[in-house]
């Protein structure tokens, strides 16, 4: 300790009976700071126990986890990490283009003979006429004969 | 693992560490004292209440570090001291931010000086004035001149253990109670003159 500090600690506390309306006020301050902050008993048992809370909150939150749950949650990480590294990735799908639809089935229907209401008839025509063979001419001829 | 649990015992009768089950007595013990300090320095019941669980749910965090060098009292006011200390910045920060519109005004603290229920009536009532009329005077001392005087003046601390709590020597703790007294015995005089 230095010298200013050694004659600090030693020099008397200030003496507050010299000032009397300080003393005045100060008088009994303390037993008036114990009367302002008395509590009902409940309210310290709830205090306490609002403590114990917290504390019990706390210690929870720093137990480290137990060693089958910390595995467990290697192993599932592992897991899962294997499973997107095998996973193939997806094939873009690709959309068919409403607009180029259109305009192919326009075009289908421009090329086409018939109209489009009509055209299952007219598939139906074109394969019951390539079912039936063409008439023979020998037989023509014979018919004519006679 | 002994630990005297008792406000008179000395540093040397105390052995390092507090035992978990021995913890609930401290609070039992000291939870009135320490609370009382808080209110005499925050002068808010509610802030007052919350600081002082803060105070026991970091002093039993840090039990095992305490070695015996002081009391337990001194060791949890000390702990005390500092939240205060912390909360008054928070107050200083949160004062700002309202100030320049950061924060939500509704938000502010309600004022609750006192606590609705007390002792009796009457005594009640003059210790509130007395109380508000010391507040008053001390409002306008620096931190910690306003720290010292009330735990001398109102909480009747010994100067060495204002000095242990503030981590000050004692003579800087004498030094700080002539300035805080200087000023409220001018203080008292303008009141006087007014």
């Amino acid at each position: 300790m230095d010298i200013k500090n050694q004659s600090l600690a030693e020099a008397p506390e200030p003496d507050i009976a010299a000032i009397p309306a300080l003393k005045a006020m100060l008088a009994n301050l303390p037993e008036s700071v114990r009367a302002v902050a008395t509590q009902p008993d409940l309210f310290w048992i709830r205090q306490r126990s609002a403590i114990r809370s917290r504390i019990a909150v706390e210690q929870a939150g720093k137990q480290p986890l137990p060693w089958f749950a910390m595995a467990g949650a290697a192993a599932l990480l592992l897991i899962s990490g294997l499973l997107i590294r095998s996973t193939p990735s997806p094939v873009p799908q690709a959309y068919g283009d409403p607009d180029q639809e259109l305009l192919v089935q326009i075009e289908k229907a421009v090329h086409s003979n018939v109209p489009e209401a009509l055209a299952p008839a007219s598939l139906l025509a074109e394969e019951i006429n390539s079912a039936q063979p063409e008439p023979h001419p020998a037989i023509k001829e014979n018919s004519h004969e006679n | 693992m002994g630990t005297a649990l008792t406000l008179n015992a000395r540093p040397d009768e105390i052995a390092t560490g507090i035992a978990e089950e021995q913890f609930d007595e401290i609070v039992r013990q000291h939870q009135r004292r320490v609370y009382r300090i808080m209110f005499l320095l925050v002068r808010n019941a509610d802030v007052a209440d919350v600081l002082t669980q803060e105070c026991f749910v970091r002093a039993f965090e840090k039990r095992s570090s305490f070695r015996g060098e002081c009391r337990i009292d001194t060791w949890l006011l000390k702990i005390a001291v500092n939240l205060v200390r912390d909360h008054a910045r928070s107050r200083r920060a949160s004062f700002w931010k309202r100030l320049v519109g950061l924060a939500d005004a509704d938000s502010e603290e309600l004022p609750n000086a006192f606590p609705d229920h007390g002792p009796s009536p009457e005594r009640t009532v003059i210790a509130r004035r007395q109380l508000e009329a010391v507040w008053a005077l001390a409002a306008e001392l620096p931190e910690r001149q306003k720290t010292i005087f009330l735990l001398r003046f109102a909480e009747e601390l010994e100067l060495a253990d204002i000095a242990h709590v503030l981590g000050l020597k004692v003579g800087s703790v004498k030094t700080h109670l002539f300035r805080a007294v200087n000023a409220v015995r001018e203080k008292l005089k303008e009141q006087q003159w007014t």
